[in-house]
């Protein structure tokens, strides 16, 4: 079974968008296992891609782990024709899709005032969603983000089997560990269930249990 | 045709910009300087035999265990100890000390004396492992923040997760901003490796203390400084715009009618990512803000470096280097007609 990867950005004039989001395919297409299946940016980043569309496949549910590097607000996350947002009817992994990681800013906030709980109903089978409490950043070395992230997801694995895996969870942190200040927030939220523990997850070559059954969410947030 | 101050509602304080900065120039610490260091680690997170790798970028000496990266171009460390994290069952961590302070979006931390007494033990360690550098600014303890949620998205849980002793470094009264300028340590309460580097004296009070926090992780991100040349600045107005008011999608914004808000703006310095070569140590402006909907899409939040000097002032100051020419992350103002005096 091979693993479909995706990557989505929108450059806007930013380029380090494009490399940011293809990083994370390109350095996958090279393992075994993997297959970096789309690659869309600026203009065919389309909203319907996303949300949930009478009579088309959103493109995205056509992978299991996508980057994808737009903007964004705690509700909302930009596509070149609109936005997607959390009023939108989204069902990710309704097809495939397991892991959604993504550049938007505050995107993943979680507080008093706005509970990340309101993405909560986006998860149909994805197991991740991996963002920002708070701002992430361009402009200081960000670029390699979504490289670092295949990297110590499943690369460096592949690389030498030996190594103590990252769980996709301390993949996404390393990877902003490593590319940002420590003023930003890496976060994430997570879905888990009977017979399908998503803590330890791993990004293998194969498949892993969906989240169906007795779902619970969790979310994390802290300094990178 | 670049923005002016007039198309920016500013909702931080302007930074003052002095007529010359220090440009500093940095090393790289080499395998054979940092070896002692790593085998301290290594000792420290008992990750026994260690196996090494090569990537295009690290150089990776690992175990069952854990894994200790020495990160070429910088010289820069990360170390973990695998096992501590992973044998949880989720993201909480029972911490002595722990208080809720309501806080929004920070609500856990530790009480004074249960941070103090993690602070001491990573100062321990870092000072053991010569990594506590002359230039550090800042030393501070900060909870990874933890909720469970119910099937409907309904908090039903919070808490704490690992801790992060994070100090910052900081220069001629500026700071040292971006992910080459940090050393961190990752704690976890009980890990079993962090009682060794304390005196027994330590040890004890802290045993009858109830905190047993040890050190799970390290990433070290520094350069050192060695020597200075001297960097002519302009004023704010010309300085903004080398970058940010040249900055091609905010403009695109800026001229569809959106309105861009700027809440931070700092005259910093700029340490590269360890993956990166940096010779020099160079001025940037840290900016974030929001720019408000409109025709070309939502409001969205935005974070930039931008820099803060010409090409031409830094060939002036003799120094030369890509970063120092462009954006170091592909933001390309459109060029400028030069000025004819």
């Amino acid at each position: 079974m091979t693993r479909r990867i995706g990557s989505w950005w929108i450059k806007d004039g930013v380029d380090g968008r494009r490399i940011e989001a293809q990083g994370f395919g390109s350095l996958l297409a090279g393992v075994v296992g993997f297959h970096w299946a789309e690659d869309h940016g600026d203009a065919d980043v389309l909203e319907k891609d996303f949300v949930e569309t009478a009579n088309y496949a959103e493109r995205v549910d056509g992978v299991d782990a996508v980057m994808m590097s737009s903007h964004g607000n705690p509700d909302a996350f930009s596509v070149s024709d609109g936005s997607v947002s959390t009023s939108d009817t989204l069902r990710f992994g309704k097809g495939d899709l397991e892991i959604f990681a993504t550049h938007a800013c505050q995107l993943l906030e979680h507080s008093d005032a706005n509970s990340v709980g309101r993405w909560c109903p986006a998860f149909d089978r994805l197991h991740y969603m991996c963002g920002f409490h708070n701002n992430s950043y361009s402009g200081g070395g960000q670029n390699a983000r979504g490289f670092h992230f295949a990297m110590y997801a499943a690369y460096m694995h592949a690389v030498a089997p030996w190594l103590p895996r990252y769980p996709v969870r301390e993949a996404w942190k390393m990877a902003n560990v490593i590319v940002e200040g420590s003023n930003v927030e890496w976060a994430y939220l997570r879905c888990t269930g009977t017979g399908a523990d998503t803590y330890n997850e791993m990004l293998t070559s194969s498949e892993t249990a969906d989240p169906t059954r007795n779902r619970s969410f969790w979310t994390a947030h802290g300094s990178c | 045709m670049a923005m002016t101050l007039r198309n920016l509602d500013f909702t931080s304080r302007l930074p003052t910009i002095p007529s010359v900065l220090p440009i500093f120039n940095l090393s790289a610490p080499d395998f054979e300087e940092r070896k002692p260091t790593i085998a301290r680690l290594a000792e420290h997170l008992k990750l026994g035999a260690l196996r090494t790798v090569e990537l295009d970028h690290a150089r990776i000496m690992a175990s069952e265990r854990g894994d200790i990266h020495f990160f070429l171009a910088s010289g820069g460390l990360w170390a973990r100890d695998a096992t501590v994290g992973q044998a949880a069952p989720n993201e909480l961590r029972k911490w002595d000390g722990l208080v809720d302070t309501q806080v929004d979006g920070h609500r856990m931390a530790l009480t004074p004396d249960a941070a103090k007494r993690v602070l001491g033990r990573a100062d321990k360690l870092l000072r053991d492992l010569g990594l506590v550098g002359n230039e550090v600014a800042s030393q501070t303890l900060q909870l990874d923040q933890v909720a469970q949620l119910d099937a409907k998205g309904r908090e039903i849980d919070h808490g704490a997760g690992q801790a992060t002793v994070k100090y910052q470094y900081g220069v001629e009264g500026l700071p040292i901003r971006g992910a080459g300028a940090k050393t961190l340590l990752f704690a976890e309460p009980g890990a079993g490796s962090g009682d060794e580097t304390g005196s027994e004296a330590e040890s004890e009070a802290e045993s009858e203390a109830g905190s047993e926090a040890g050190i799970s992780g390290i990433f070290h991100a520094w350069r050192p400084i060695s020597g200075a040349g001297k960097l002519a600045m302009t004023s704010l107005e010309e300085a903004l715009g080398i970058g940010l008011l040249a900055d091609p999608e905010l403009e695109q914004y800026s001229i569809a009618g959106h309105r861009i808000q700027v809440s931070r703006l700092e005259l910093v310095y700029l340490a590269l990512p360890v993956f990166m070569r940096q010779t020099h140590l160079f001025p940037m402006f840290q900016v974030e803000g929001v720019v408000s909907e409109g025709p070309k899409g939502i409001r969205f939040h935005f974070g930039r470096f931008h820099h803060a000097a010409t090409p031409r002032a830094y060939a002036d100051a003799g120094a030369f280097a890509s970063y120092l020419t462009a954006n170091p992350d592909g933001i390309s103002p459109r060029p400028q007609r030069p000025v004819i005096k």
